[in-house]
């Protein structure tokens, strides 16, 4: 047989392989450093996935990390030139747009709830409403101001009948403990620090009343501008993360352990809470509208004109990669 | 490998492989409904969003509890929905994930709002703040869950093009998979199967025509290769138990073989026995040589052929030949019989088998190698076999046989070589029979008297010869004159005849008495031999003519014996007879030479002579030679021939006067060279030297006339011209005698020259220097002579050049080069028809100088003619003129 079937097989096989075969991408470039201001958290997982795996070198991208407190401080470090780009969440955005800033998002790398308000249970507050005239410890221009302000208001409050302490979130506990603030408005890790420190101790409220927060990858849109093919090869490798963590979660979530120097329990915690997924999503203009009004109605911004949103976002190098991913309605 | 292990194998392995793919489709397919079922969820899903949040933002704005049920039943089935989703992709899995969380949290942030509207009294409105801030929060949810939905819904259309995608490559797969079984199953078939039946199929045909030796190729371990063995073990039984056709046939034709060699041999014995049989009774070689042809025609079945010997001249002789041989190729002879014409010459096919003594038969006689054809008239040879005839290992002769039907074969050969020697034998026997005749009838048939006596005499036996010529003889016995002394010859007479002449009467009587071997009788040949007394006696009167004119000849004559040394080179000759002349010549007398070796008589002698002589002895082959003989201090012409080995004659005569004319000659022809080479050089000298002043009158001549011609009266000026046309004049006629003095000398170059095409140039070149003359030239073409074309053109351009000068006042000129025959040689001529001359004074022509008509009327030196005559003269020939006056002239000249 076999000469005659062979010969008559292969070819069908050839067609069949050459039809299911992916042809790998690849960037055969020099590598362009970029540096990233970030907050060193899980949130950025799928950075860190893409780095450990080497999707950023296959793509040309040599990311540098560099540290801040928070998003909010990595983007205005962004803005000052300290990095080309920055991770933080929408909020910040807006302030910035506020600002006047010429800031613009090229991509949610993901959505997460891990803002919490918490006090200690001898305070003798036992609800939200019951911190009426308390010192609330927050890192403001966060998110966890906006959180803070919107749980207050479901709570029929406002961020007027409490006092603000601005509290970095390292020192959200410290700041508890030593009882220079009633209640602190933090995330993670810091609120399950707190929480396993004290246990029963401290009453935990989650702050984001059942709304994800988005953590995005901003840019100038001076930079935004001169770097579409980087912003794309940065999409792509982030893509390729976001695949492998889809199809190999305990992977993942063990190289952001061992970078992040977390516990497994923690991971195990916290996971749950967060959607690593890219996207360029409408309902994160409309909360950013919200935030934006939320600012607005707090004189938290002398302008009184909704910004559009939706220009402060470039959605080309998500929809070279992931197009299914964007929705935004322009 | 058995082929229902192999079919069993075949449809396993194809079963296994179509359940496969139609298991893979089938779960492909299996899967594409599902994706499909979760796509129609996720759309569901995106629409419920969109759909909870009109009914979240109805509640919101009325407060109505129809809305808020409204909502909550939507919910139920948007969380039915959601928890129906079963995501089959890692990716699906995060979404379906998200999609569920987020799901809760629409439920949570619904609730909130709940407690918060339900918190207002119904009826009152509800506050711009809270609706602003509940729709957000609806908005950001459900959009949210809008957003899953629809990427939920983007991933399982792809997973569904790409299962699609799958299945059309599993149906392709399946295809290839069935055709790839076909061909396999088509070539195993074919190549198993179908060629293995084949294969058995063939070797049953062929063990079923009787072949039991035949097997079947057993190479293949399966059905057919059992089949195979069963059939070649059924084919061995057969074979034990019946004797296989073949070998039947095998035995008959062994029978038939053995059958039909004892009829060869049964065949060959009569013959023979019949060839000697009539060897006995026939009473001619040639009778039973054409009884041997008969028998070699019946044996062969052969139509006809011929018994020939090689007889002593070399050629085959036809002793006997079937008659349709005979018939085209015989002729009668004398008694009537008809014979073969005579002998042939050995070749051609039968020459072939004579010459190498060997047997041969073709079949296709013509395209043998050695077919030489056959005569006009003879019979076609269809077919030949030539057997030869042999005796003490050598040819004598063949017997040749021609077109037996179907052609000759091997066995025709064998029967022949068996039956020719039987009939050499009978032949030799009945030569040697006839010769034994032949030998008793010659003393009968001996003309010669014959007698046989014994030891006393007494005649015992006269032949029909004595009885002739001494009718008394036997009446006589002893006392007869013939036998006178008898005895007393008879006693001498050991193993050695004696000879003795015996007169009776006037005639004389040779008689050779001899002893009979093995016998005490004597027999007496005797002849007449009185002519040859007669002829002696006149034989001695011719001898001493002879004698006389031996001794008389003017050549010198001697015989001589040529001496060899050891070696057989010859070395010296001895003189054995002389005559007169050569005493004469050589001043060697008779007496001083005979018996003496030239080296014991002249010991200086040249070695040449010895040697030619050695060789004309030796050879046999004459000489002509002249030679100098340093000792005699003579030249001899001299003709040495061999008359008997180891002998040689001379005849010579003294030529010493004419070498020394010849000598003379020779030194006369070096001087005349000489004079020759001087009379060049002084031709030379003449024409430079003569020239010169030549040259000096011409110019001055031509100077006085050109300058001074105003001082000059006519007359002075007449003289000059005078002057100039004598140099002229003169500077041609050293030019003449100078080429007559060439033609003398140079040297002859013989080759074929065409004296038309000479002629014709020539004439063109005369032509040229007067074109407007008209003169009818007529010049046979091709004339071919033998000589010096150089000179032959001289010759040529001074006749042809004659008759065009002495033509030019001709009214109608004619000038014709032609050839006609003189005392049966060649003899070329040019004739013209002008003024001619009288033949008075034909001999002074060729002499130089001599002109018969004056300057003035015909310019020219007189020396053309001369030179004309001695070219032809050094080509051997002869040169002459007839002419009259007023009729034109011919000039002939011959060639040797």
């Amino acid at each position: 047989m076999s000469r005659v079937v062979l010969t008559a097989v292969i070819p069908v096989a050839a067609v069949v392989l050459a039809g299911t075969s992916c042809s790998p991408g690849g960037y055969s470039g020099p590598l362009e450093t970029v540096t990233v201001a970030a907050v060193p958290t899980e949130l950025n997982a799928l950075v860190y996935v893409a780095e450990d795996r080497g999707y950023f070198q296959e793509n040309g991208i040599l990311f540098e990390l560099k540290d801040y407190d928070s998003g909010a401080a990595g983007a205005a470090g962004m803005l000052s030139g300290e990095a080309d780009i920055a991770v933080a969440a929408e909020f910040p955005i807006v302030r910035q747009v506020f600002n006047k800033m010429d800031i613009v998002n090229f991509g949610t790398i993901a959505k997460y709830e891990n803002t919490y308000i918490i006090w200690l249970a001898d305070s003798g507050s036992r609800t939200i409403q019951d911190l009426r005239g308390k010192r609330i410890g927050v890192t403001l221009t966060t998110i966890s101001e906006f959180y803070l302000g919107r749980t207050l208001e479901l709570n029929g409050m406002n961020i007027e009948q409490v006092t603000l302490v601005d509290v970095k979130a390292p020192d959200s506990e410290k700041a508890l403990a030593e009882g220079k603030v009633d209640a602190v408005v933090t995330w993670e890790p810091w609120a399950d620090r707190i929480n396993r420190r004290l246990g029963d101790k401290a009453i935990t409220r989650a702050a984001q009343s059942a709304q994800y927060a988005y953590w995005n990858l901003v840019g100038s849109r001076g930079w935004v501008n001169n770097h579409r093919g980087t912003i794309e090869r940065i999409v792509r490798a982030l893509g390729q993360a976001e695949k492998y963590a889809a199809g190999n979660q305990d992977e993942a979530k063990a190289i952001v352990r061992e970078l992040m120097n977390f516990e497994e329990t923690y991971m195990d915690a916290i996971w749950p809470h967060y959607q690593f997924t890219l996207s360029l999503e409408q309902s994160m203009v409309i909360a950013m509208d919200d935030e934006a009004r939320w600012m607005m109605g707090n004189k938290l911004t002398e302008d009184t004109v909704m910004p559009d949103f939706a220009a402060h976002i470039y959605a080309d190098g998500m929809k070279a990669v992931k197009p299914e991913a964007v929705n935004i309605i322009r | 490998m058995r082929i229902r292990t192999q079919f069993i194998m075949t449809m396993l392995l194809f079963g296994v492989l179509l359940i496969s793919i139609s298991v893979s489709a089938i779960l492909t397919n299996g899967r594409i409904e599902r994706a499909n079922e979760q796509e129609m969820i996720a759309g569901s899903i995106a629409q419920g969003a969109s759909e909870l949040s009109y009914l979240a933002n109805d509640y919101v704005i009325y407060g109505e509890s129809q809305q808020h049920e409204r909502w909550v039943n939507r919910f139920l089935r948007f969380s039915s929905d959601v928890a129906s989703l079963r995501p089959g992709a890692p990716e699906q899995q995060v979404l379906v994930a998200n999609i569920q969380a987020n799901t809760q949290r629409l439920n949570e942030v619904f609730e909130s709002i709940v407690a918060t509207v339900g918190s207002s009294p119904e009826g009152t409105a509800i506050p711009m703040e809270t609706l602003q801030l509940s729709w957000s929060r609806m908005a950001v949810q459900s959009q949210g869950l809008i957003s899953d939905a629809a990427r939920l819904s983007q991933l399982l259309d792809d997973e569904i093009s790409r299962l699609r995608q799958m299945n059309i490559i599993v149906i392709i797969l399946l295809i290839s998979m069935f055709l790839a079984y076909f061909v396999a199953n088509y070539l195993l078939t074919q190549q198993r199967v179908l060629k293995s039946i084949a294969n058995l199929a063939g070797g049953a045909a062929v063990i079923g025509s009787g072949n039991l030796d035949f097997r079947i190729e057993e190479k293949r371990k399966d059905e057919i290769g059992e089949l195979s063995s069963a059939f070649n073990r059924m084919t061995a039984d057969l074979k034990t138990v019946t004797a296989s056709k073949s070998d039947l046939e095998r035995e008959i034709e062994e029978r038939i073989k053995a059958e039909d060699a004892f009829s060869l041999q049964s065949a060959i014995v009569q013959a023979i026995n019949r060839i000697f049989r009539e060897c006995l009774t026939c009473e001619t070689n040639e009778e039973l040589a054409l009884f041997c042809l008969n028998i070699a025609e019946e044996l062969t079945q052969a139509r006809f052929g011929f018994v020939g010997e090689i007889g002593d001249d070399g050629f085959l002789h036809d002793i006997a030949m079937s008659k349709m041989g005979w018939e085209a190729c015989a002729m009668e002879d004398k008694a009537g019989h008809r014979r073969a014409q005579g002998s042939f010459i050995i070749h051609g096919l039968y020459g072939r088998v004579l010459l190498d003594g060997k047997s041969l038969f073709a079949n296709e006689p013509s395209s043998h190698p050695d077919s030489i054809g056959t005569p006009e008239k003879h019979p076609v040879i269809g077919n030949f076999l030539g057997v030869p005839m042999l005796s003490g290992g050598k040819v004598i002769g063949m017997v040749a046989l021609a077109n037996r039907e179907g052609g000759f074969r091997e066995e025709d050969v064998t029967v022949m070589e068996a039956v020719v020697p039987a009939m050499v034998e009978a032949m030799m026997r009945k030569k040697a029979e006839d010769k034994i005749a032949h030998l008793a009838s010659f003393p009968e048939l001996n003309p010669n008297p014959i007698l046989e006596v014994d030891g006393s005499g007494n005649v015992l036996y006269v032949n029909p010869g004595a009885r002739n010529t001494f009718p008394d003889l036997l009446e006589q016995g002893p006392r007869h004159p013939l036998l006178a002394g008898i005895e007393e010859i008879i006693r001498e007479v050991d193993n050695q005849p004696l000879v003795r002449d015996t007169q009776i009467g006037d005639a004389w009587y040779e008689q050779v008495v001899a002893r009979v071997t093995n016998s005490d009788n004597f027999r007496l040949y005797t002849r007449d031999v009185t002519a040859r007394r007669n002829a002696m006696l006149a034989l001695g009167e011719s001898e001493e003519k002879y004698r006389t004119l031996f001794s008389s000849m003017g050549e010198g004559f001697a015989l001589h014996e040529i001496v060899l040394d050891s070696a057989g080179k010859p070395v010296d000759y001895r003189f054995l007879e002389v005559n007169d002349a050569f005493e004469k010549m050589t001043g060697l007398s008779r007496e001083k030479i005979a018996g003496k070796t030239v080296k014991d008589v002249l010991p200086g002698i040249e070695p040449l002579w010895v040697e030619t002589y050695g060789k004309v002895a030796l050879t046999g082959e004459p000489v002509r030679f002249e030679n100098y003989s340093a000792p005699l201090d003579k030249w001899y012409g001299v003709y040495a021939f061999s008359p008997a080995k180891n002998r040689f004659a001379v005849l010579f005569s003294d030529i010493t006067y004419r070498k020394k004319a010849e000598e003379d000659l020779k030194r006369m022809n070096t001087e005349l060279e000489a004079s020759n080479q001087e009379l060049e050089a002084f031709s030379y000298s003449v024409s430079h030297d003569l020239r010169a002043p030549l040259r000096s009158m011409e110019g001055f001549s031509n100077a006085l006339l050109e300058d001074y011609s105003d001082k000059l009266d006519d007359e002075g000026k007449q003289y000059l011209r005078y002057v100039k046309e004598s140099s002229d004049m003169m500077g041609q006629l050293i030019d003449d005698l100078l080429r007559l003095s060439r033609v003398t000398r140079s040297e002859m170059n013989y080759e074929a020259v065409n004296l038309s095409g000479l002629a014709g140039n020539i004439i063109s070149q005369l032509e040229k220097e007067e074109p407007r003359r008209k003169t009818s030239v007529i010049v046979k073409p091709n004339l071919a002579a033998y000589g010096d074309r150089n000179l032959l053109r001289l010759v040529l351009e001074n006749l042809l050049g004659n008759a065009w000068k002495f033509s030019g006042k001709s009214g109608a000129a004619r000038i014709e080069l032609g050839v006609t025959e003189r005392d049966g040689k060649k003899a070329y001529f040019v004739r013209d028809n002008g003024v001619g001359f009288d033949m008075t004074y034909a001999d002074k022509l060729f002499k130089p100088f001599q002109r018969l008509h004056k300057p003035a009327d015909f310019p020219g030196t007189g020396i053309g003619l001369a030179t004309v005559r001695r070219i032809i003269r050094r080509h051997g020939g002869d040169v002459w003129a007839e002419s009259k006056v007023g009729e034109g002239a011919t000039f002939y000249f011959t060639l040797s």
